[in-house]
């Protein structure tokens, strides 16, 4: 499915990367996470190698899957000390206005933008240099959407982003460079135009 | 180390290892069903975690827990927990019956 795929991401830049369903982004991102095998992969942080079955435990990158990864009958309040020891993380996200509320629930209970917000502000507030965020705004409300990106406006000042999502216009919002993977290879984009010629829009925008 | 989260997948995975424990003790006796406890058990309690639950491997693998650092923190909690209840249950049967060859 990937064939050539090579770029660089640096603290402070996000990198959005797009493409068609089925070309790989999801992949791709776990194949840096070093959740899936690679024929072959080539990956350095400040010049320096890194083996994809070491990125788990070396604790360099975190990674935001697709769908929900907590375990469903946890209540909100027990995963946040299980994510941070030290109180000051732990109420950075208990003193979080939209967490506060639910606190108490329980992961099977929330709402698919809440889950999303809260899932992105763990693993944001995670001390990690990287992050990748696969699909962080699928099917969440307009306010969610306002406040994970305002949050990863902020992180990216520490950490450097990777992120894949079909909500092309809130990606392009955030991103400071972008790629289009197409046919196995990727290429650097700039704008909407770009991605209808490479064939990822419809030729028609309203 | 996140001990906290090594617990969590340990009360996530027990259910499974012990379901499959009490299943050997009825067919093969006390002392089998704790080896089993402490290796095909573990096993097949990652196999039906894998199966029923593989996406939350990620809550793990975020706080830097690979599946096999779960694995190794399985085997010895079932480690610490396993000899003391084996060696209470065979003290209790050779108190009370006197004859420890019945298991």
């Amino acid at each position: 499915m990937l064939k050539n795929i090579s770029f660089t991401c640096e603290t402070g830049e996000i990198l959005g990367i797009f493409g068609r369903n089925g070309c790989g982004k999801s992949s791709l991102l776990k194949l840096i996470f070093g959740a899936l095998k690679a024929n072959e992969i080539d990956m350095r942080i400040n010049g320096v190698s890194l083996k994809p079955n070491e990125v788990i435990t070396k604790k360099r990158i975190a990674y935001l899957p697709q769908h929900s990864f907590l375990p469903r009958n946890l209540r909100v309040r027990d995963i946040i000390p299980i994510y941070f020891q030290s109180q000051e993380k732990q109420d950075a996200i208990f003193y979080d206005p939209l967490i506060a509320q639910i606190a108490a629930r329980r992961v099977e209970e929330l709402s698919i933008g809440q889950l999303r917000y809260f899932q992105v502000l763990l693993i944001g507030n995670l001390d990690r240099e990287f992050l990748l965020l696969d699909e962080p705004f699928s099917m969440i409300d307009p306010l969610y959407k306002d406040k994970i990106c305002e949050f990863l406006e902020h992180l990216k000042q520490e950490k450097g982003i990777v992120i894949t999502d079909h909500y092309y216009r809130d990606v392009l919002g955030i991103s400071t460079k972008n790629i289009i993977i197409k046919d196995g290879i990727n290429q650097v984009i700039h704008s909407e135009e770009e991605l209808q010629k490479m064939g990822y829009l419809p030729r028609k925008l309203d | 180390m996140p001990i906290r989260a090594y617990l969590q997948f340990y009360k996530s995975i027990i259910p499974f290892i012990l379901m499959f424990t009490l299943l050997s003790f009825f067919i093969f006796g006390l002392v089998p069903s704790f080896i089993i406890f402490l290796t095909i058990g573990i096993f097949i309690g990652f196999l039906t975690f894998y199966l029923i639950k593989k996406k939350e491997f990620y809550f793990y693998y975020n706080l830097g827990i690979s599946k096999w650092k779960l694995f190794r923190a399985v085997f010895l909690i079932n480690l610490i927990l396993g000899v003391p209840i084996v060696l209470i249950i065979l003290f209790i049967i050779s108190f009370f019956i006197g004859d420890i060859s019945i298991i």
